[in-house]
């Protein structure tokens, strides 16, 4: 009897020592099925959570909400599951309720980094609600938190400030976070909030050294259309705009097409007063589902026209 | 001075004890490498781990005896775990052992295409012994036309013999055709079950040292190591280990970040992806980033394009890409910024297999379909159905080839076939790309050193590329029944594991198909037959000797209308030809010939399957009352890892 149980003992560990490497070779859904059945034999926060992890991953995000409410229910002082479900509920378009989420999970966090990730998800839920000012001052928050900050802070600020029409802070912004990280991304935003910001001459020179390392071209020529534009050059502005949109014409697949470059045709139409073709381009984007911030901006630049 | 021979046989016993003690000392105080990191024409790092405070340098030279260059400790960066970390200049490692220090020595102003030799000193005390292994090359200046190699792995890390073996079948292929690696590229999940410190040295850099002292892996993050790893914030044992591009100093578009990057080599441009953690949207910075990046890979001086990451866009391995939210993504948000393009090949892991697909070009729907997005539905194979052609440059929809190569070590699975993929094998290996001016060849090699598959893209003229409306199946062949789902209202005649005639070693004469054929001199023995895989009853000696086997049997029929109605069930591997009362009904995966003539035989895993194919067609081979069934079996290779045949005959009742 004793060497029967010595043996079911030893047979229990070489299971559970073999579920890593099982689980290594599972997907997605023999993942599932194994955390539902160790949530029917018991039910646990942590086996909650890492279910709602393999639900996101499949993309159930209704399921993934349920298992993330359950978790910190249960353990409402872990700030990392608190900052999931907020993730979520932003990805959900609740910003409300992110925005409630965050405001505790602030309280939990305990180091600096801890406190500007929640600033950002604070500040990412003022803005989808569009409370623009309460988000400004929620980014600066982090950044104060934590200096060096990451690209897409910077980019997300940066569009707030844009948003704002606080030029100048934008530019500012974007120029530290090139010091930080010499980004692409971040010049390109740069260039844009040089435009926006009516600093053309130095918006063009770095649109003049970046053109002819250029393969596709026509972002950049955009850009150069609009500093132009604000010169009152509208001649060879629209020279740009042509070519832009005859490279992006030969590049965009029709079928799916991608939505920054669908973008930039209404942007070019917008330039070139065609509101028509404008709207056209908009509606396209809507209908293969391009984020609500691109059409909602481009949205706004037809009405002012 | 007279001294005792016992006090003088002591002292030379002490004076060794402490000269060997002093050297195994020296040599155990590396714990990890040296291996090499982020390489340009101009620079390369060599990095390394000790558990003793060290003075580190790395001297480099023209031979492992002429080490006349030194890269000294004021130029090497010390990375320790977070509580005794002071360089400023790099983060602090996430939680490597207790008392490790890092060594990060970035080497520079190196002459472009250049074999230097290294080592690794502490003090004037050589870390390193004087091998050739212990070298490396710089990059070619950027532009320049210069013949690539370059092996790519995934899913290896298990630290299991077949991730051995397939480290050592490379090993033993560049020393028959006396290559040299030019670079490494690793999919992902090379360190299971959660890419912890530990997991990275034993199933990494442990297993992979003779490669890792002479190439630059350059890597790609997998789920695993995603677990302990963050691509947002760089941070976990992945970003302790790796060195990779930020500021574009290899060539490409500055990221501000590890977790994805691009170089060149030559005239390559390598884009390498995050699909685990990163924001994967068409609107999200990664996206924003590859199009700037390939906005900027100018025809003048790049001719191809690859793209890698972990997550694969197509497959239906041990993963489905249309069912698995990183997959869809991946093929549906990134794979059309890529082919707009221009990209020519993208390589994946995650999923644990090989699978290798068709020239094409816009296939982002989900599920997955081929019509009209196949472009050669050939098998790339300039000796088989011809190369895949694409116009010179870097012209956008001109088509991809996608490999999964996801089988560098752990265990493998094939839930279905992809429609876009033109190669599905359930074996361990690894993919080898060759690159030569306007030709990019791409084999498999599997963990016995056998090419299981191969394929080539030329660039040599103008191509005007069209779509394939009904493009290639697998199983979809003239004349060959089609596979059908078998219900349960059905009936053996010829059961799984049933008793049959069988013979191997020679070939048998013609007639041996007949019903009267003698084979009072054939043996007996239970189906399935073969070798390898641990899933045949009869077990036959074939390996590295014969390729065919014979098999037949006998069987009643009641009346002619039950033909209608029957069903061969067959787990094959890799090829037969089925005969019945003596007329070839049809075959499957043998192109050409019977018997010893037989030629082109095509690989094809079981893996445990049965496939059904009707026999409707042939009715008017069978008789009322004994029929025989006789069936040949044949192997792609003699050499082969395995070998099986597994008849049975299924009666439909409804």
């Amino acid at each position: 009897m004793r060497l029967l149980s010595y043996i079911i003992c030893l047979a229990c560990i070489l299971w559970v020592l073999s579920f890593p490497h099982v689980c290594a070779h599972q997907d997605l859904r023999h993942s599932l099925d194994e955390l539902n059945e160790h949530i029917l034999e018991k039910s646990t926060p942590e086996l909650l959570f890492q279910r709602a992890q393999t639900y996101k991953a499949m993309g159930k995000l209704n399921n993934a909400f349920k298992d993330l409410v359950s978790a910190t229910t249960a353990k409402p002082n872990n700030l990392a599951w608190q900052l999931e479900l907020c993730r979520l509920e932003l990805v959900s378009h609740h910003p409300e309720q992110a925005l409630r989420i965050a405001n505790f999970a602030l309280k939990l966090a305990k180091d600096r980094l801890d406190r500007a990730e929640t600033h950002i998800l604070r500040a990412q839920a003022y803005q989808a609600s569009g409370k623009n000012q309460p988000a400004l001052h929620a980014y600066q928050l982090a950044f104060k938190e934590s200096p060096a900050g990451k690209i897409d802070w910077f980019l997300m600020r940066s569009e707030c400030q844009r948003l704002l029409g606080r030029h100048d802070e934008q530019i500012r912004g974007l120029r530290s976070g090139l010091k930080q990280f010499p980004d692409s991304i971040l010049k390109a935003q740069l260039v844009e909030a040089l435009i926006d910001g009516k600093k053309n001459l130095e918006a063009l020179k770095i649109i003049n050294n970046e053109l002819p390392t250029l393969r596709f071209k026509s972002a950049w020529l955009i850009k150069r259309a609009r500093a132009k534009i604000n010169q009152n050059d509208k001649t060879t502005a629209f020279e740009d705009l042509y070519t832009a949109l005859m490279e992006i014409n030969e590049r965009v697949n029709p079928d799916k097409p991608d939505p920054l470059l669908l973008a930039d045709k209404a942007k070019i139409s917008l330039l070139t007063g065609d509101m028509a073709a404008a709207r056209m381009h908009i509606e396209q984007l809507k209908k293969h589902n391009a984020p609500k911030w691109i059409t909602h901006r481009l949205e706004q630049e037809l009405t002012k026209k | 001075m007279h001294t005792h021979p016992f006090t003088r046989k002591f002292a030379t016993i002490f004076c060794l004890v402490v000269l060997l003690g002093h050297f195994s000392t020296a040599a155990e105080s590396i714990k990890r490498g040296p291996y090499l990191q982020l390489s340009t024409d101009t620079s390369v790092h060599v990095v390394w781990r000790t558990t003793a405070v060290i003075t580190p340098s790395v001297r480099i030279g023209s031979h492992p005896d002429k080490l006349s260059s030194t890269c000294s400790c004021k130029q090497i960066v010390v990375r320790r775990n977070k509580a005794h970390h002071k360089s400023p200049h790099a983060l602090p490692l996430f939680n490597a052992p207790k008392g490790t220090y890092q060594y990060e020595a970035k080497i520079s102003e190196l002459k472009p295409d250049t074999r230097y030799y290294y080592a690794v000193y502490d003090g004037d005390n050589r870390l390193t012994p004087a091998e050739a292994g212990f070298t490396f090359r710089t990059h070619p200046k950027p532009g320049t036309n210069r013949d690539t190699y370059i092996w790519v792995v995934g899913d290896s890390g298990t630290g299991n013999p077949s991730q051995k073996q397939v480290h050592q079948a490379l090993i033993n292929h560049n020393k028959k055709h006396k290559l040299t690696l030019d670079m490494y590229l690793h999919v992902g999940d090379m360190a299971y079950g959660s890419g912890k410190d530990g997991e990275f040295q034993k199933k990494f850099f442990e297993i992979y040292q003779p490669t890792l002292r002479n190439t630059v892996c350059w890597p790609s993050m997998g789920n695993h190591e995603g677990r302990t790893s963050r691509g947002k914030s760089g941070v976990g044992p992945y970003y302790d280990a790796y060195i990779t591009p930020t500021k574009g100093e290899a060539g490409g578009v500055p990221t501000g970040n590890e977790s994805y990057y691009s170089f060149d080599y030559g005239r390559t441009h390598f884009v390498v992806l995050n699909s685990h953690d990163l924001d994967r949207q068409p609107t999200a910075t990664m996206a924003k980033w590859l199009r700037e990046d390939l906005a900027k890979t100018s025809p003048n001086r790049i001719d191809w394009v690859i793209a890698y990451w972990h997550h694969p866009p197509y497959t239906k391995g041990s993963h489905d890409s249309d069912k698995e939210q990183q997959l869809i993504e991946m093929r549906e948000h990134i794979m059309p910024i890529l082919e707009s393009n221009g990209v020519d090949l993208v390589l994946t892991g995650h999923s644990h297999i090989y699978e290798r697909s068709m020239l094409m070009d816009g296939a982002y729907d989900t599920p997955t379909v081929a019509e009209n997005k196949i472009l050669d539905d050939g098998d790339g194979d300039e000796k088989g159905d011809g190369a895949y052609q694409k116009s010179p440059g870097l012209k956008p929809n001109q088509g991809t080839v996608q490999i999964v190569t996801g089988h560098g070590g752990t265990g493998l699975r094939r839930k279905g076939y992809s429609p876009v993929m033109r190669r599905s094998l359930v074996e361990h290996g690894s993919t080898l790309i060759n690159i030569k001016g306007n030709e990019l060849l791409v084999t498999m090699l599997n963990k016995n050193g056998e090419i299981k598959d191969k394929f080539q893209i030329h660039k040599k003229k103008i191509v005007q590329p069209t779509r394939i409306a009904e493009p290639w199946k697998p199983n979809a062949k003239n004349n060959t029944p089609k596979a059908v789902d078998i219900t349960k209202d059905a009936k053996y005649i010829i059961p799984k594991k049933a008793v049959w005639q069988y013979h191997t070693g020679s070939f048998p004469s013609p007639a041996w198909t007949e019903p009267n054929f003698d084979t009072s001199a054939w043996k007996t023995g239970k189906a399935g037959f073969g070798y390898g895989d641990d899933d045949d009853t009869t077990e036959l000696k074939m390996k590295n000797k014969f390729a065919s086997l014979y098999i037949r049997r006998n069987f009643d029929l009641t009346n002619l209308a039950e033909a209608r109605k029957l069903l061969l069930s067959i787990s094959y591997d890799d090829a037969f030809i089925m005969y019945i009362n003596g007329k070839e009904a049809f075959r499957k995966g043998v192109g050409k010939g019977n018997g010893k003539t037989a030629r082109d035989i095509s690989s094809h895993e079981a893996n445990g399957n049965f496939e059904l194919f009707e026999l409707s067609s042939f009715t008017e081979l069978f008789n009322t009352g004994k029929n025989t069934i006789a069936i040949e079996g044949h192997n792609h290779s003699p050499n082969s890892s395995d070998f099986t045949i597994h008849p049975s005959l299924v009666l439909q009742i409804k």
